[in-house]
């Protein structure tokens, strides 16, 4: 590897340019700080959209990394743990391909240990992060009603009205009620007007990759008017490869481009935001004889406590056609079991009510081993009956799971690839099994048949691998998120969370963002 | 061969006939030459496009596969389309699709696109090429392999690869569909409506 001639020097540096790094860029380059964002992926120039769409309709990837070395990892576990279609490298990180789902935890969520005994409390409490959730929602566009009445207390209004229920969620809720479940419309940082400069929604159907830019993504909704300050530069395609430092400070960070050719970045401070895999991977790549366990690992925790998701699909017929694929996004949802009170015996589940379910024509054609006519029937006859409930899972903070360095794989630069270790627990599969039971009764209760689950899937929401906590044995970063002991190394992201919950994270990880960058200001 | 060894040679040979039963029952004898002679695209093949004529004959071979009758322009061009990405964009597909056309070129003895429906479509069932349902002991017992290869990637490709396209989502009745956009009220109204 080939060393750089001249250090660049900022005030700040930021790696990773996704949910929590491209926001704090913008709400430090809107104060004046001058800003150097270096971003693993490229930059994904919004007018390939439509060509993305094409590729994404014919089922490929098309926010896959380019340059593929970058993306070997390995795994251990019962899980399998696969990278891939679950986060995305480039400006805008993995808000380029999310759902879009906006939700704030609940007040619960921060105190788990408190109300039943179970983790550890956050060091923050809802009240503290309630300010922020209220600008991340402003910033990201979020579309929502205010009809769930145990929801945790909020200040100030969804921007954007409600996406109008569909019309299977009718079908579900009539079903709901009838078992006494509430459901509640699905937040989410979509424009169901035009706004934030970006268009009205169209129902694409391709959420994963949205074609008018409606669906907010940092990329169109922070970096660019980071950008516009003159303070941000944003370095695409370029890889962190360690920090520098020594017990007490970090004093640069040094990067490669796909030549090979080493860079260094100089800065007062340095924010890590490179997501919950990436990011402990460079801090343990980054030990030194001041850190021989990694930097920022006094405690042993970095690495440690990986959570996601768990996730189970249950599928049914219903005799009439629901009319699935007319939107690439769920309108609806049920909330009580991600805050219910049997927590200490099972965790919380999240309901998704699916408006895309069953084969699509493609799909059912290709399976189906049939022909001419007879194929043209059977398509007919099959798509457009099946209905589709997602449950998604608490996964409780298990020391046993984790990210480390791969002692079997090597990235493009030479350097040991991440390493997954991930199980689940009987909690977890305790979780998955009542979400399965909830989710077929609702189904009965509408009247379908071939009522099955799928599979345990796993989210791609990476969660808990540098945590915050008051006591720096155990934990990595403060309240703040700043780095106990290291005053000028930040570490944002899902990485950061005590506990998982049960929801969608990335309005937590946009709230707790504008919280660091306020920190970060105030310093 | 003394009696001793006669003896030991059918118990070996009735042992051998037995244990191959239980694993075909089983289904692991099916799955490991599922496993080990199940074609497979060639990834390492290169890109590129298809002569005019074997694009034709391919065009030819999936409509009788997609619909069974005549594909209007629209529709052709949907499948022109699908078959020319796949060649250009991902390995394996050009050297299947030349192959493909190739074989059904030689079993026709001339050009398949030259060939009526009809005729098209006798030919492919009498060869078992209407199908890309293939069971698990062709893949042990069957020789014609670039059949195999036609039947379980290109016949699914091209079924897939129609279906997936504006022209299958309009067989179901949509006129908007993923990758199309609408309006925002389509989806909360039976389509119908």
């Amino acid at each position: 590897m080939n060393s750089a001639q001249r250090p660049q020097e900022t005030e700040v540096c930021i790696i990773g340019a996704g949910a929590a790094g491209g926001i704090i860029a913008a709400e430090l380059g809107r104060s004046g700080v001058d800003v150097v964002v270096l971003e693993a992926g490229p930059r994904h120039d919004f007018t390939q959209r439509a060509d993305y769409t094409r590729r994404f309709v014919k089922g490929e990837n098309p926010w896959k990394t380019p340059l593929a070395g970058l993306d070997v990892h390995s795994t251990d576990g019962d899980i399998p743990y696969n990278l891939e279609w679950r986060r995305a490298r480039g400006v805008g990180g993995s808000t380029l391909h999310w759902e879009g789902y906006t939700l704030r935890f609940d007040a619960s969520d921060f105190r788990l240990h408190s109300l039943y005994g179970i983790a550890d409390d956050w060091p923050i409490s809802y009240d503290d992060l309630e300010p922020y959730y209220g600008r991340a929602e402003a910033a990201l566009g979020v579309a929502g009603a205010d009809d769930d009445p145990a929801a945790s207390f909020r200040s100030t209004p969804f921007p954007l009205p409600a996406f109008p229920l569909s019309y299977t969620d009718a079908m579900f809720a009539q079903a709901c009620e009838q078992l006494g479940i509430a459901t509640q419309i699905l937040p989410q940082a979509r424009n169901s007007k035009a706004y934030g400069g970006r268009l009205q929604c169209r129902a694409c159907g391709t959420c994963h990759v949205c074609p008018t830019g409606a669906k907010a993504s940092v990329d169109l909704t922070h970096i660019q008017q980071a950008e516009a300050t003159g303070k941000v530069r944003i370095i695409p395609d370029v890889s962190a490869l360690r920090l520098e430092a020594d017990r007490n400070r970090v004093d640069g960070v040094i990067y490669a481009t796909h030549d090979k050719v080493e860079h260094r970045v100089s800065a007062g401070i340095y924010v890590v935001a490179a997501g919950a895999v990436e990011t402990p991977r460079l801090l343990l790549r980054s030990a030194s004889v001041d850190s021989p366990g990694g930097l920022a690992n006094d405690s042993g925790f970095v690495g440690k406590r990986f959570m996601l998701h768990p996730s189970v699909d249950v599928v049914g017929r219903m005799r009439e056609k629901v009319y699935p694929y007319r939107v690439g996004f769920s309108t609806m949802m049920a909330r009580e079991f991600a805050r219910h009170r049997e927590r200490a015996r099972h965790g919380a589940f999240f309901l998704e009510f699916m408006n895309f379910a069953g084969g699509t024509p493609g799909r059912i054609a290709a399976l189906s081993g049939k022909s001419g006519k007879a194929l043209q029937q059977h398509v007919q006859t099959e798509f457009g009956h099946s209905v589709r409930i997602r449950a998604f899972c608490e996964q409780l903070p298990d020391w046993g799971n984790s990210v480390s360095l791969s002692h079997r794989k090597n990235d493009y630069f030479g350097n040991p690839a991440p390493h997954i270790t991930l199980s689940l627990g009987q909690y977890e599969r305790d979780t998955l099994r009542e979400a399965e039971k909830t989710t077929r009764s609702i189904l009965a209760a509408m009247g379908a048949e071939g009522i099955h689950a799928s599979r345990f899937d796993y989210s791609g929401h990476q969660l808990g691998t540098h945590r915050m906590g008051e006591d720096p044995r155990t934990s990595v970063v403060d309240p703040n998120l700043q780095v106990h002991g290291i005053s000028n190394l930040y570490l944002v992201g899902g990485g950061s969370f005590v506990t998982s919950t049960a929801s969608p994270p990335t309005l937590t990880i946009a709230a707790l963002a504008i919280r660091a960058a306020d920190h970060i200001r105030s310093q | 061969m003394n009696r001793r060894q006669f003896l030991q040679a059918v118990s070996a040979s009735i042992l051998g006939a037995a244990s191959l039963g239980l694993l075909w029952r089983s289904g692991l004898l099916q799955y490991l030459g599922w496993r080990m002679f199940v074609p497979r695209l060639d990834s390492d093949s290169s890109t590129g496009s298809l002569s005019a004529d074997e694009l034709e004959t391919l065009v030819s071979f999936g409509e009788v596969l997609a619909k069974g009758s005549a594909l209007s322009v629209e529709e052709r061009e949907y499948l022109v389309e699908h078959i020319a990405y796949r060649t250009r964009n991902k390995p394996g597909y050009l050297s299947l699709y030349k192959l493909t056309a190739r074989h059904l070129d030689h079993l026709a003895q001339g050009r398949f696109a030259k060939l009526d429906l009809g005729e098209r479509s006798k030919m492919m069932i009498s060869y078992r090429l209407t199908s890309s349902r293939i069971r698990a002991h062709e893949y042990l017992f069957t020789f014609h392999r670039n059949q195999l290869a036609i039947r379980r990637l290109a016949i699914t490709d091209l079924i897939s690869g129609f279906y997936r396209s504006p022209a299958g989502w309009a067989l179901v009745g949509y006129t908007i569909f993923p990758g199309r956009c609408g309006d925002l009220i389509r989806y909360t109204e039976p389509e119908s409506a």
